[in-house]
């Protein structure tokens, strides 16, 4: 178990800080930094998902003694999912009640190395925090129905409040949850004698929606000092549903998650993970066939069609981004590890060899595939989990802001702007977190002087130009010049120039 | 007159502390002024469009294109048809309608995959420029843009390619070596070298967003065949 720990720390620590800040880490920063300064945090239901990422993050910036968003980093914020992608692993060690020593290592193994998994405990947003309680719940959950024990139930209860705390993304897992129990009981995969001991626990169902309940007031209340965050919880429903079935943004074919995860092509470049979904099949195959006196039987069952009904229904809505992919991919990688050790058991020594050669073939592929994604490919088209990443580039433009900034510390009346459509300026806010006199604009201001540093999306050039050459009166227009004859690229199709007026220009030299 | 001096010594000192003072003034006039200025607002995560073998923004204006004494639109009006004649918004007509605008009203929106439409500029003429207007409310990249030229509407004789990204051939017309690009206001410009032919025929395969095709406008630039 240590050395899987190790190899999963490997990959997942080294140069944190190596990607750009993507821009749902920096606002994340934001929203932290809000919570963490002023002590107030009043969830919003149309962004930015739940409060248990902010409340998680708090005891590691105690820890690093950052007092001010100036003095956050990356590395320490990444940390917060890091944590929760190495919690992940452990546990499945810690819920090993179900499952076989082959099978854990295989799992961990897989889930150590996974490139899903690697990069986005690398990536300071909801989703590895999320997958870590709701895996924590099912197999609390299975536990439960195994067993009836009391522990498990207030287990379950507690990480089902966290999960809901965490994304409202909850309602799509919990709608495939429920789906999956049912389908259990209708087709009789799981003897009925289960269920009714479980229906007659009472008490114990009593604890875990009691359980429940305590997590989603205390985080959405923010621990109550905000009562009407629990009906901006209950609003969040809406806009979620509306959200999934109706979107402009992020609207992809129902392919799409196969796509990034198995068969992922960009230029010259191919990315896959179907080493995972080909070991996982079997194992599919295995906890249905195998006899119920096999000691994964419950928590296999239900990882097989809670992970499979999760794929369909998360397919099916047209709103996708590729972390979503997290919640299923983990099922399938526990499952891949239970057909793993199916597998070395059964085999003869002789065939052993060749498993053991395509085994080590395949784990050998995905840590390549993850080095390649975290640490050459982490901001380019060919990795598929990179999404609207700012590129390495926009060190330059953080860089050249910085300089003219420095330069022109004594000029009178210099400041910064900010301007890009629709705000679109993240994680610009992140790098220049340290700039004292900077606005941030969605559009140029004709009523306003231009800045002496413009800061403006390449879209908006004539705008810009135009307030600068044509707003004011002739004999009070201003010079600027262009800081480079090209502009600076912050992500994909996303590009900032860069003006500044004369005497501030002058002051470079 | 040691009065005299005294008051002498008295003036230039005033005078050095007075322009001490002002100095000292002006130094603090440099220092940066705290202004009130608008913070950052928050935002959804932002649209992907991390698409391989896009092209970089210019950062200027697009140069003028130079074409001979006489080219004018031919589109302009002229009758389309597409792969897709029941669009899920707009009409085929809007194509060549010189509405450029990027509102709604103003564009078509076409079924999922690979489609097409195909102007005919009613007679054989020289191209100098095919300019394409997909859709530029929001930054978007559409993929396998192909403009071909041809003399038949089916696109079997004399077909030429005057443009193609379509880097994976999943367009099923060739790999194209030309770049990906960001839809802007300006339009993409094609230079079309003078190629001849009555047909104009685009493609398109979905875009960053989702997988429709929409069109805003296309305009030909060129002159009919004498």
């Amino acid at each position: 178990m240590i050395l899987i720990i190790f190899v999963a720390l490997l990959l997942r620590t080294w140069d944190l800080d190596l990607r750009p800040m993507h821009g749902d880490e920096a606002i994340n920063a934001f929203k932290l930094a809000d919570l963490l300064i002023e002590n107030q945090y009043n969830y919003n239901p149309n962004e930015y998902h739940g409060p248990a990422l902010y409340y998680f993050s708090l005891p590691f910036l105690w820890t690093g003694n950052i007092n001010n968003i100036t003095e956050f980093n990356a590395e320490i914020l990444r940390a917060i999912p890091l944590t929760f992608g190495i919690g992940l692993i452990l546990l499945l060690f810690v819920f090993k009640t179900n499952q076989t020593r082959d099978h854990l290592w295989f799992s961990a193994l897989i889930a150590a190395v996974s490139p899903a998994f690697v990069f986005y405990s690398r990536y300071f947003i909801h989703e590895m925090m999320f997958v870590f309680f709701t895996y924590a719940f099912v197999f609390s959950f299975a536990g439960f129905i195994e067993k009836q024990s009391r522990v498990m139930s207030i287990s379950s209860g507690l990480f089902l409040g966290l999960m809901i705390a965490t994304k409202e993304t909850w309602t799509i897992i919990m709608a495939a949850f429920a789906l999956t129990i049912f389908v259990l009981y209708l087709f009789k995969l799981i003897p009925r004698d289960y269920f009714r001991n479980v229906l007659d626990s009472k008490i114990d169902w009593m604890f875990m929606v009691a359980s429940t309940g305590i997590v989603i007031l205390l985080f959405y209340t923010s621990f109550l000092n905000d009562l009407n965050g629990l009906s901006r919880f209950l609003d969040s429903f809406s806009v979620y549903f509306n959200r999934g079935i109706q979107t402009d943004q992020h609207n992809y074919p129902w392919y799409k998650y196969l796509e990034w995860i198995l068969f992922y092509r960009s230029g010259g470049s191919f990315f896959s993970e179907l080493f995972v979904l080909l070991c996982a099949i079997p194992g599919i195959i295995f906890v249905f066939k195998n006899p119920d006196t096999d000691n994964f039987v419950i928590s296999g069952k239900i990882i097989a069609i809670f992970s499979l009904l999760n794929l369909m229904l998360f397919s099916a809505l047209p709103y996708k981004t590729p972390w979503n992919m997290l919640t299923f991919w983990f099922g399938f990688i526990v499952l891949s590890g239970y057909s793993l050790a199916f597998f070395n058991q059964k085999l003869n020594q002789k065939k052993q060899i060749i498993f053991w050669v395509l085994i080590s073939a395949g784990f050998l592929q995905l840590s390549w595939e993850s080095i390649r994604i975290n640490y050459v490919d982490y901001d380019r088209a060919s990795n598929p989990y990179a999404y609207a990443q700012p590129v390495r580039e926009i060190e330059e433009l953080v860089e050249s802001v910085h300089q003219i900034v420095e330069k022109n510390m004594e000029y009178a009346g210099f400041y910064s702007e900010v301007i890009a459509p629709g705000n679109d300026y993240w994680p610009l806010p992140w790098y220049f977190r340290d700039i004292k006199n900077i606005g941030w604009y969605n559009h140029v201001d004709t009523l306003q002087a231009p800045a002496p540093l413009i800061i403006s999306n390449t879209a908006l050039k004539d705008d810009v130009l135009y307030n600068i050459y044509q707003v004011p009166p002739p004999g009070r227009r201003v010079m600027y010049m262009p800081y480079r004859d090209h502009s600076f690229v912050v992500r994909s199709g996303i590009s900032f120039d860069l003006l500044i007026q004369k005497n501030a220009w002058d002051n470079l030299n | 007159m040691k009065f005299l001096k005294v008051i002498k010594i008295t003036a230039i000192l005033l005078m050095i502390s007075l322009t001490f003072a002002f100095a000292q003034d002006k130094k603090q006039d440099l220092k940066p002024v705290d202004i009130k200025l608008p913070k950052p607002m928050f935002i959804g995560t932002p649209q992907n469009m991390q698409v391989p073998n896009l092209e970089k923004p210019l950062g200027k204006a697009r140069p003028p294109f130079l074409a001979p004494a006489g080219t004018i639109n031919l589109a302009a009006g002229k009758s389309v048809k597409s792969t897709d004649e029941e669009p899920i918004i707009g009409e085929i007509a809007m194509i060549t309608d010189e509405d450029k605008e990027a509102g709604d009203g103003s564009f078509v929106e076409l079924g999922p995959f690979t489609q097409h439409v195909t102007i005919d500029l009613g007679q054989k003429s020289d191209i100098y420029a095919v300019v394409l207007w997909h859709f530029h409310k929001q930054p978007r990249v559409y993929f396998d843009v192909i403009v071909q030229v041809a003399d038949d509407p089916d696109f079997i004789e004399n077909v030429k390619t005057v443009f193609n990204n379509d880097i994976d051939n999943s367009s099923g017309q060739g790999i194209g070596k030309d770049m990906h690009y960001v839809e802007t206001s300006e339009g993409k410009l094609i230079d079309a070298k003078g190629v001849q032919g009555r047909y104009v025929r685009c493609y398109s395969n979905g875009n960053t967003n989702n997988d429709l095709n929409h069109y805003i406008e296309v305009e030909v630039y060129g002159k009919p065949v004498k």
